[in-house]
């Protein structure tokens, strides 16, 4: 015998209860208790009397407490029943694995908000109806961690948990959560075993290579699957497929142009007028409409004007559907900041072609104007002690022979402080400077020039090895450029003992060619021939610009932009930052959490939006503790040093239901009973159970009924 | 003499505290200019002979004439004209209704009713005819039988300032028992609110309109009885024995007042076809209309008389 409400949420309203018992009380007169002779005659006139101005408050507060607890009650929904509501539900403990489906799609509207709600009031039930002593384990679909904690012999505590629980942003992996449903269960000490699916019914979640191993282990397990796929209301007509943000690279425009994919889920219908909006930095920039053709995709192109330093962080959103969560894609774009350069020219000219810095000035800031990012000034040997070192981020240089007496000191302290250096060698340098007085910045010693006799001994430069984060952005063609570039002349390096320092790019035959090392906060990098083209034709290849830029940036801390990566829900994100810096994400929820570059990966990036890395460049023992309540404060002086997106995978936007037979596919060996177009939860699985909604409304009715007839009486 | 008794107002008599002195200022200023009592002096005269019958008292046989006649005959004599007056007052519960409003200038209910039974007694003192008292509820409380002695007024005041009322009515039972005590052809003056439900009330009554007696009804009520001038949810509790009621008197009011009118004129003309007088007084009323109700029944009795 049970009593079980589908919306118990509703039961609040018995609380109403108290409105007419307050009015009551807060209306009620003060009584005065007088003695009176004739009593008895009062009462017979009371008896004769029609007239009654306080009619039987009791019996009017009787009816209306009813006529509120009856609505109540009518609208939660109550079912009872003289069994148990489900018949695969037996009377003995049994161990129970509840998979719940948490993906993205159960947030599809229902009649109750959406179909995870419906899902939920289903797993209490199912919760609650179990014999008394049994176990639960409760397994959510699509958290990385499927067995939701407090699972086991405690289900009131699971009850608790599940009333908390939200779909996620992540797929369905059906086949993982009968594998970690089944080890739970064999872990149980009941030999009665079921599994109880409650699902959307979305055939993306049941991917085939996931039931591999799961089919033969169900053998004594009886499996009931809920496929609320029913109980959806309205169509999710249109999603968000991917999002691209670029800005016209090698144009003087700062315009960021915006990319959006969107497809029409329907197969057969057209989408006419959808409207796509654009958002940035919390304004809404543009709105627009598309017109997509059934099962096809359009694209949608904004863009915005970005002038400033500061990362444009947006969304593009598409109208409401009944799917919501596929409606919006989140990007983050970081317009580079400017970075003043300073490049020593080592060998000018008066031919301003001829000079070793020509190629470089023009490749750092290619339009003369204040377009670039790279703010480049050429300063020759002699007017180098003139200038401000730390004005700058960069220094090049640049086929320098020597430096002025006591010169390396001041570098010394300028690349300690944080600056870079780029050294780039040529006919004028004399090794024995180098290898003398700058031997704490370069870690290699300088030998000889290695130059090729015939035009077919040239050196080419080889990608083969190299992961360096400079060349992450380069395509494969410019790559394959790169490696057809002619190099006649270089320098031969050898690495000084125990230097520590990397290399990130060789010459075909193994020499190095360009060498990066770490010296206090700034970093040095040796590039072993010339920036103009005495050496070698690199100068006047295209992707000269592109390579000489990107080291620019990366010398300056300032290659942030390759963080603009779009991440699926879930998926780590790695940092090829600074190892021994510490990091702090600030999560779309605006939560901080402390990410340690050495650990290599942030993995709590389960919700989609826009996530701000920011480091303390002033500290780097920072290391405070991250619990799961407890989340670190972002230290004041931290800067914002990188973005990065995630936006959900709308693989189960499309949604295709599966079908009984590719279930039992999938579970062969199973006893399934599969409760399939499961929309109608109000009625109970079991046909014994009787609805009891419309007698407790018809009672409601009835007693408002016979407040207004007791009312017009008196 | 309406003149005069227009003076005495009962709220001047209300602020008077002493029950004597109230029952003398009332009825002196009303008699004031008043002859004196025709009967005073009066003695047994006789009046005729009647042969004698056994049970007839020896004593009056007139033995002259047996020596005469050789037949017994008994001298008969004229009876006194004093009058023996009881006066009957209700001292049940329902007569202790105070008015809960305090400003209220007519008297409470009792007091009204002892003042008119002293004053009463007083006058009936004075006019030398003889006066009782017997206070009664379900039974009576005290009985004083009538004398003419003027001292016989201090017990009779006495009595009156201890009655304490309390207890339900009930008619019947009392006025059997003091028929047979009160003496013949005297006068009883009833003095209640009349709130009983007693249905032996006018059997009782005219048991002792046929046993010779003048009989005089003062009903007595206070005017919040009649007018039932309280508002809002009052609990009524009985000062007798009745259940608490929680009502609005807006509600009951006019089948209330309709209630106890038909009530009073019930008694009205269940008293006047038995002979009774019957006389309503409400307690914001001058009092003297009782005394002078009284007197007229006095007059009309030595007309009837004579």
């Amino acid at each position: 015998m049970a009593l079980n409400f589908s919306s118990p949420v509703f039961l609040f309203g018995l609380l109403g209860i108290s409105i007419p018992v307050l009015i009551h009380l807060l209306t009620r007169r003060q009584q005065t208790h007088i003695k009176f002779s004739a009593v008895y005659l009062l009462m017979q006139s009371q008896k004769r009397s029609i007239k009654r101005s306080q009619p039987n408050k009791f019996l009017l507060l009787l009816l209306r407490c009813l006529a509120i607890a009856f609505l109540s009650l009518g609208l939660a929904h109550p079912l009872y029943s003289l069994g148990t509501s489900n018949p695969s539900l037996s009377i003995t403990p049994s161990a129970n694995a509840i998979i719940l489906d948490d993906s993205y799609s159960m947030g599809w509207k229902s009649a109750n908000a959406n179909i995870f709600n419906n899902a939920k009031t289903l797993a209490s039930r199912t919760i609650n109806e179990l014999a008394d002593g049994s176990s639960v384990y409760l397994i959510l679909t699509s958290a990385p961690n499927k067995l939701v904690e407090g699972s086991g012999d405690n289900p009131k505590n699971l009850l608790k948990k599940l009333k908390f629980t939200e779909p996620s942003f992540l797929n369905a992996d059906i086949g993982s959560s009968f594998s970690t449903a089944i080890e739970a269960l064999e872990s149980s000490k009941f030999k009665e075993k079921r599994i109880y699916v409650i699902t959307d019914g979305d055939k993306n979640a049941w991917e085939d290579s996931k039931f591999s191993d799961v089919g033969d282990r169900l053998n004594s397990v009886l499996t009931t699957v809920f496929d609320l796929n029913s109980l959806r209301k309205g169509i999710n007509q249109a999603a968000i497929n991917n999002l691209e943000t670029r800005q016209e690279y090698l144009t003087n425009s700062k315009f960021v142009r915006v990319k959006a994919e969107i497809a029409n889920l329907s197969e057969k219908k057209s989408v006419e007028k959808l409207s796509v909006g654009l958002h940035v930095n919390e304004k809404v920039i543009s709105e627009s409409t598309v017109h997509i053709d059934s099962n096809s995709t359009a694209i949608k192109e904004f863009s915005f004007p970005q002038f400033g330093i500061e990362p444009a962080i947006g969304f593009v959103e598409l109208e409401d559907d009944a799917l919501t969560a596929d409606n919006r894609s989140f990007f983050a774009y970081r317009p580079n900041r400017k970075i003043p350069v300073l490049a020593v020219d080592g060998d000018p000219k008066t031919v301003a072609t001829q000079s070793e810095t020509f190629y470089l000035e023009r490749a750092l800031n290619p339009f003369y104007g204040s377009h670039s990012d790279i703010e480049p000034a050429v300063s020759t040997l002699e007017e180098l002690p003139s200038r401000e070192l730390q004005n700058f981020s960069v220094i090049f240089l640049c086929n320098v022979r020597e430096l002025p007496p006591g010169y390396e000191y001041e570098l010394e302290r300028f690349v300690n402080a944080g600056g870079s250096l780029f050294i780039s060698l040529g006919d004028q340098v004399d090794p024995k400077f180098y290898n003398e007085k700058l031997g704490n910045l370069i870690p290699v010693v300088i030998q000889n020039i290695n130059q090729a006799i015939a035009p077919t001994d040239e050196f080419k430069l080889s990608f083969k090895t190299s992961d360096h984060p400079v060349f992450d952005g380069f395509e494969e063609k410019i790559i394959q450029e790169m490696e057809t570039i002619r190099f006649n002349s270089f320098f031969k390096v050898e690495p000084r003992v125990d230097a520590d320092f990397n290399i990130p790019l060789r010459f075909s035959d193994g020499t190095i060619a360009v060498v990066e090392t770490q010296f206090g906060k700034g970093k040095v990098i040796l590039f072993v021939s010339t920036t103009d083209r005495d050496w070698n034709d690199f100068p006047i290849q295209p992707t000269f610009l592109p390579w000489i830029q990107r080291w620019v940036k990366y010398a300056a801390h300032g290659l942030n932009t390759f963080s603009q990566g779009n991440l699926l829900p879930g998926a780590p994100f790695s940092w090829k930052g600074n190892l021994d810096q510490n990091y702090w994400i600030k999560s779309p929820d605006n939560k901080t959490h402390y990410f340690k570059n050495s650990e290599n990966k942030f993995l709590n990036t389960f919700r989609p939006g826009v996530y701000r890395i920011f480091s303390n460049p002033q500290s780097t023992d920072d290391s405070p503790q991250q619990t799961s309540t407890n989340y670190p404060s972002l230290p004041p002086e931290a800067e914002l040093v990188g973005t990065f997106s995630v936006n959900i995978d709308s693989r189960e936007s499309q949604s295709k239901n599966i079908t009984e037979n590719e279930i039992k596919t999938l579970l062969p060996s199973t006893n399934l009973s599969l409760i399939k177009n499961y929309n109608d939860l109000e009625r109970p699985t079991n046909p014994t159970a009787t609805p009891l909604t419309i007698p407790l409304l018809l009672m409601a009715a009835f007693s408002l009924c016979l407040e207004g007839l007791v009312i017009r009486r008196e | 003499m309406a003149k005069a008794s227009s003076s005495i107002d009962p709220e001047i008599l209300s602020k008077t505290s002493s029950l004597k002195i109230r029952a003398r200022t009332l009825v002196e200023g009303f008699l004031s200019g008043q002859h004196k009592s025709p009967h005073k002096g009066s003695s047994v005269e006789f009046a005729e002979y009647k042969t004698y019958s056994p049970g007839d008292d020896i004593r009056h046989i007139d033995w002259k004439a047996v020596g005469k006649t050789d037949k017994y005959h008994v001298k008969q004599f004229e009876q006194s004209t004093n009058l023996k007056c009881t006066i009957l007052l209700d001292g049940s519960g329902s007569m202790a209704y105070e008015s809960p409003n305090k400003k209220e200038s007519a008297l409470n209910k009792i007091e009204y009713a002892r003042t008119l039974a002293g004053a009463l007694s007083y006058l009936i003192l004075n006019q030398f005819d003889a006066v009782g008292l017997t206070t009664f509820n379900d039974k009576t409380i005290s009985h004083i039988p009538p004398r003419s002695k003027p001292s016989h007024f201090q017990h009779i005041i006495h009595d009156l300032e201890n009655l304490a009322p309390s207890g339900i009515t009930r008619f019947g039972e009392v006025i059997d028992s003091l028929s047979e005590r009160i003496p013949g052809r005297g006068m009883a003056i009833v003095i209640s609110d009349f709130f009983a439900r007693d249905d032996d009330l006018i059997k009782s009554l005219k048991l002792l309109s046929s046993r010779g007696l003048e009989t005089i009804i003062f009903h007595i009520l206070h005017p919040d009885e009649l007018n039932l001038p309280f508002e809002g949810d009052v609990v009524f509790e009985s000062l007798e024995d009745d259940l608490a009621v929680g009502l609005d008197p807006y509600d009951i009011r006019d089948a209330y007042q309709t209630l106890l009118m038909e009530k009073i004129d019930f008694y009205k003309n269940s008293f006047q076809s038995l002979g009774i007088d019957y006389v309503f007084l409400d307690t914001s009323q001058s009092l003297d209309q009782g005394l002078n109700y009284y007197l007229l029944k006095r007059k009309s009795l030595q007309k009837w008389r004579s």
